[in-house]
């Protein structure tokens, strides 16, 4: 597909789009999306059981006064966060990873996103919850044998594999048939729960059974989504409003989730446990409650696997189609290997992502820092020309700078760093420290770059395609 | 123009009866609070959103002439309402909801019904007219 963008630069020549889906080139302005599109694929990605469990573990740690704050101020400070990352996709239109080329370097934003989004998103989680998805199915509908876990994460993969294929269009379809329908049917979880836990006025004072710090609460929720906040670019470029997508990433977090985590906890208060389907098959709704489980997974992991793909784009020689073929049908079979095998557990490799899962916030501080503070504030470039792909430029294969500063952030905010919410620790040292480094470097004329990569017309893609006639 | 004069036509007879018929769900659900506050929940939830998405369709759409335009809100508002429609099949019916209120709850059931079937036609016919994006 072959476009010209509306920038003043790339007007004398014309974009390629090798990988589909705009993976490694600026999306153009007639594949742009209103705000409103934008909100509803943000809200089906938020839209899954995890984040209901997520409620669910409030509810087991606060009483209703301390899960409502908890809540907003974690939910805030995702919001805060995605909506400076959803800005930055919609000013340079580009994905995550390749905006993450300026202060990685490209290939640097290939290897940190691998470990981040291509093995945590892309294979690892989606085969996690592809198995989380047979065994919830194996729960609801027990003795069939399309319900076994291993043969239920098989149909379940595949299903998500689809739309995630199809692209940002598939996403977004699947959003605009499941969200309302999702927000409905899980508030009459809520309220049939909390009726059967003995009703408002029984939860109103209920003590939590296992209660715990408000800083733990706080960073229970912000991780809960970080990576979500981190990679919003992945959508938000193709916002026509990029001031609108900041606006709707904040709105779904703010309104949304809200609503998820504090009606799951309210519900988990009620009913002593997180039983969000079975509320629903106790009142009746049982086809409601399979498609709550179906649609809501659908939607969240879809767009895990699409994301791992474009990470994959930056070096792959095959298409971001192919891609999600590729990684869908590994994350599926471990899936469905797991489920098989009786006594195998997950836990180790949830270990694994967990500890990659640490360098998210990291990652996005040193984004929010180059972007904003780096090149807006000191180097004072326009939002639209920060991160601005242009043909014949110069990047470089690897920025040091960011590799050190997501390096130090994330082990110390993690690991070293007590006190505080860990995730917000990584996030701002690696800020700070990028900042520091960058404007140090910058002043003494000093680059910590290895090697540069020239843009042709095919944007991001890997040099071996481009010599091979793309 | 004549095209999209059919398609408006289609389109505000749709996000009218919708708007229209939330309204009667809302009022239902004030009548069902004093008998069960809980089963009224998600009809308030339901009603207000599909009010909300009509309405809002409605303004937006207002002074649009530009086809593929109109088409996108058309087809993004017909989406939302048809999704609180299939809610609104699936839990209406549920005995939960007949045992406290059963006339209304069928009721409420058939509108929804046709929110759902109704909403799949004019997605198709304003993506056939316009060539709007199913998925805008």
């Amino acid at each position: 597909m072959t476009y010209t963008s509306s920038t003043q630069e790339v007007k004398k020549s014309e974009w390629v789009d090798v990988m589909g889906d705009y993976s490694l080139v600026p999306v153009p302005p007639e594949a742009q999306r209103t705000t409103m599109a934008i909100f509803v694929v943000y809200t089906g990605v938020l839209a899954c059981i995890a984040a209901l469990w997520g409620g669910g573990v409030l509810g087991l740690q606060f009483n209703v006064r301390d899960m409502v704050i908890v809540s907003l101020v974690g939910t805030l400070i995702q919001g805060v966060i995605g909506a400076l990352t959803s800005y930055l996709g919609g000013t340079s239109r580009l994905s995550t990873y390749a905006a993450m080329t300026w202060p990685y370097g490209r290939y640097g934003a290939f290897l940190w996103g691998l470990a981040l989004a291509g093995i945590t998103c892309g294979i690892g989680w989606f085969a996690v919850e592809t198995w989380l998805f047979g065994i919830m199915m194996h729960d609801l509908i027990p003795g069939n044998p399309l319900t076994t876990v291993g043969i239920a994460s098989i149909w379940g993969g595949l299903l998500m594999m689809t739309t995630a294929a199809i692209g940002i269009a598939g996403i977004a379809f699947l959003s605009y048939l499941t969200v309302p329908f999702w927000i409905i049917l899980a508030g009459i979880s809520f309220a049939s729960g909390i009726m059967m836990g003995g009703g408002w006025e029984n939860v109103i004072t209920k003590l939590p059974a296992q209660p715990a710090p408000f800083g733990i609460g706080v960073a229970q929720v912000v991780g809960l989504y970080i990576a979500g906040a981190t990679i919003t670019p992945d959508v938000a470029r193709f916002a026509k409003n990029p001031k609108g997508a900041a606006l709707a990433w904040f709105l779904q977090v703010m309104i949304i989730e809200n609503f998820f985590l504090i009606g799951a906890g309210l519900l988990t208060l009620a009913m002593g446990g997180t039983r969000i389907t079975e509320a629903l098959l106790a009142v009746g709704v049982g086809i409601g409650a399979y498609l709550l489980a179906i649609l809501g997974q659908w939607t969240t992991n879809d767009n895990n696997l699409y994301s791992g793909a474009l990470n994959f784009t930056l070096i792959s020689p095959i298409s971001r189609r192919a891609l999600v073929i590729t990684l869908g049908l590994i994350g599926t079979a471990t899936a469905a290997y797991v489920g098989f095998v009786a006594g195998a557990s997950f836990d180790p490799f949830i270990a694994f992502l967990t500890i990659l899962g640490s360098f998210v916030p990291a990652v996005g501080g040193t984004l929010i820092g180059d972007f904003y503070i780096y090149r807006g504030l000191y180097k004072r470039l326009p939002a639209g020309k920060r991160y601005e792909l242009k043909i014949g430029d110069k990047l470089p294969e690897i920025n040091l700078t960011g590799w050190i500063s997501t390096a130090i952030g994330g082990v110390l905010g993690t690991w070293v760093i007590t006190a505080g919410i860990p995730s917000i620790n990584s996030f701002l040292i690696s800020m700070i420290l990028y900042v520091i480094l960058a404007i140090a470097l910058d002043k003494a004329g000093v680059e910590l770059v290895i090697g540069r990569y020239e843009v042709t017309k095919y944007g991001l893609a890997p040099r071996w395609y481009i010599k091979k006639g793309g | 123009m004549e095209a999209l004069r059919g398609t408006k036509k289609l389109v505000n007879s749709y996000l009218l009866f919708s708007l229209i018929t939330s309204l009667v769900g809302l009022g239902l659900a004030i009548t069902i609070t004093s008998r069960n506050a809980y089963v009224a929940f998600p009809w308030y939830l339901s009603n207000l959103m599909a009010l909300a998405f009509a309405a809002i369709g409605m303004l937006r759409l207002r002074s649009l002439n530009d086809p593929l335009r109109y088409g996108v809100i058309a087809i993004q508002h017909s989406w939302w309402v048809l999704s609180v429609g299939l809610a609104g099949v699936l839990f209406y019916p549920a005995p939960y909801f007949v045992e406290v209120a059963g006339v209304e709850s069928w009721t409420m059931f058939v509108i929804s019904l046709i929110w759902l079937l109704w909403g799949f036609y004019v997605v198709f016919a304003v993506n056939k007219s316009t060539k709007a994006p199913i998925a805008p």
